[in-house]
């Protein structure tokens, strides 16, 4: 996304002094930041330290405020971070909030939005997942898949997504053991489930002998489909441990490879079986 | 996906009362192969969705030797293909279910939505007919029973109200020298939908045919029973005449469309090519 600059208002929290500043609005940044300097000068005092995790990955513990800000008109009460002198200013998504505003990133400006009152009416699901053995615990909407709520709460990320639709196979998982599309599953659905993903095959550092062959055999190319071939590989064996090729082409029928590399893929997990 | 509301119901009496209470747009999640592609990429947008997971006694398959099989509505595509008793005795079933979609998603559709879902290519539909199964349907009022070839009005379209919900699917047990195949034609082996469905059961007494059922998929709006087809083979002895007089019977009775899988005179003669062919397998089943 883009960034563009806009001119702001900034006061202290009697609203009795204000300084226009030139900031920059980042759609990526979370929180307004205003250089140290500028927040002396009116005389707005660090209230507490917090965390706060950069885009780089690295944790660093901030001084946090609380200004005026004013644009377009409008004003509201924000955080704001304290930051380096030689930093610029930036505009955050939760003061744009705030001033019912978002960033039109085309038009480089900020556009008037209806707020969101969504948030009170969705109904949130307790679930328990087991997954590779260990227990998590979350609170879902309904509307959200396995596979999302894997990925994107829990942060097992090697089961992908590719079409959404169940046709490709990335997203496999073994589910109360069943070999499933997990995008095809509502969240609440596998609550109390016992779940296998990708990340729990290894074990003791070891990988699973189809894991294994894929490596000793060059069955992986851009390595997206690969999770996925691996788990229907696994449940395949789990039933039916010395399969002919014709049981597993079927076995992998959902399990798309855009790179093509089946015959690769074929061999490794025949390669599995006799390991 | 958009937002909806979510129950999930632990008995059918509820399943039942939600439904009657939030009527119109309620939408029933079963194995959800169907519905939440819908309502991923089809702009279908339910403002309740009720999940039959939790719900007891829908996942069980019963067999009574004397009388009939009983397949739960909730019992998924791997079950049933890989059933050893359905195998057996109830053949074309395990091979229409054995066919749909891919071992990931045949872990999750169930044989209660392949025919709610009422498309004319459903893989279990035909083989369901062939064995004159009738569904068991539950809803406010108690419950009714509806065969199979009845059930389904349009594509897409069921009898059931709104608020009934399909429990289990019943078939008499066929007499011993029994024979049934389902075969399907798609463009690609796998991962695809009918462009044409035949399920044929034959059931002999003496030599000669005491009972034939042919049902046709995807060649018209809803499954049908080819009757004239049927009539011809009864109270005869099997031959390749009378089999290849009941496959121009069949063909007659089709009316296909022409679409992305096949045009309707494609369809048509494979029609009559693949309810030869079934025939013919059925037969070697029954005298094995």
């Amino acid at each position: 996304m883009g960034t563009f600059s806009v001119d702001i208002e900034l006061g202290d929290e009697a609203a009795e002094r204000f300084e226009t500043l030139s900031a920059l609005v980042d759609t990526g940044a979370t929180y307004t930041v205003v250089p140290r300097s500028v927040l002396e000068r009116l005389a707005v005092e660090p209230r507490e330290r917090a965390p706060f995790l950069l885009a780089d990955g690295r944790l660093v513990e901030q001084d946090i405020g609380q200004t005026w800000i004013r644009v377009d008109g409008k004003s509201v009460v924000t955080r704001v971070v304290f930051g380096e002198d030689e930093s610029r200013t930036l505009v955050g998504a939760y003061a744009l909030e705030g001033l019912l505003l978002a960033p039109d990133p085309v038009g480089k400006k900020l556009v008037p939005v209806e707020g969101l009152l969504m948030a009170t009416t969705s109904q949130k699901f307790e679930v328990n997942y087991t997954i590779n053995g260990r227990n998590y615990h979350t609170y879902i909407e309904p509307n959200r898949t396995l596979l999302e709520v894997v990925r994107d709460e829990l942060r097992l990320t090697g089961a992908k997504e590719g079409c959404g639709t169940g046709d490709c196979g990335a997203c496999s998982m073994i589910v109360d053991g069943k070999l499933v599309t997990s995008c095809l599953m509502l969240a609440p659905q596998a609550n109390g489930a016992e779940i296998t993903t990708i990340e729990g095959l290894a074990e003791n550092g070891n990988l699973h002998p189809v894991q294994q062959a894929f490596l000793d055999q060059g069955a992986v190319q851009c390595g997206f489909c690969i999770p996925g071939m691996i788990m229907a590989g696994k449940a395949l064996l789990d039933s039916n441990p010395k399969p002919t090729e014709r049981e597993i082409r079927s076995a992998i029928a959902g399990n798309l490879c855009r790179c093509t590399g089946y015959t690769k893929i074929v061999e490794a997990i025949s390669a599995a079986a006799e390991a | 996906m958009h937002r909806f509301e979510y129950f999930a119901p632990t008995s059918l009496d509820e399943a039942v009362s939600l439904l009657k209470e939030r009527g119109n747009g309620v939408k029933l999640l079963a194995g959800g192969t169907d519905l939440l592609v819908h309502m991923k990429e089809a702009g279908l947008h339910p403002p309740v969705v009720v999940s039959l997971h939790e719900v007891p006694g829908l996942d069980s398959i019963e067999f009574d030797q004397a009388s009939e099989l009983g397949v739960g509505a909730s019992v998924d595509m791997g079950e049933v293909a890989s059933h050893a008793l359905i195998q057996q005795r109830y053949t074309a079933l395990a091979e229409g279910a054995g066919i749909v979609g891919s071992v990931q998603t045949r872990n999750l559709a169930t044989i209660g939505g392949n025919i709610a879902n009422a498309a004319p290519s459903a893989d279990t539909a035909p083989p369901l007919a062939v064995f004159d199964a009738v569904a068991v349907i539950v809803g406010p009022a108690g419950r009714r029973e509806v065969p199979v070839i009845d059930l389904v009005s349009g594509p897409g379209q069921t009898v059931l109200a709104t608020d009934e919900i399909i429990t289990r699917f019943n078939m008499p047990a066929p007499t011993p020298d029994t024979g049934s195949t389902y075969e399907r034609h798609t463009p690609r082996k796998i991962m695809d939908i009918a462009a044409v469905g035949v399920a044929v059961r034959l059931s002999l007494q003496d030599g000669k045919i005491a009972e034939g059922r042919i049902c046709l998929g995807a060649v018209a709006p809803t499954i049908i029973r080819a009757a004239e087809a049927e009539a011809a083979l009864v109270g005869q002895p099997p031959s390749e005449e009378l089999f290849a007089k009941a496959a121009k019977l069949a063909q007659a009775a089709s009316s296909p469309i022409s679409d992305v899988r096949g045009s309707a005179d494609f369809r048509r003669y494979l029609v009559g090519v693949m309810t030869k062919r079934c025939l013919t397998t059925a037969l070697e089943r029954a005298d094995a």
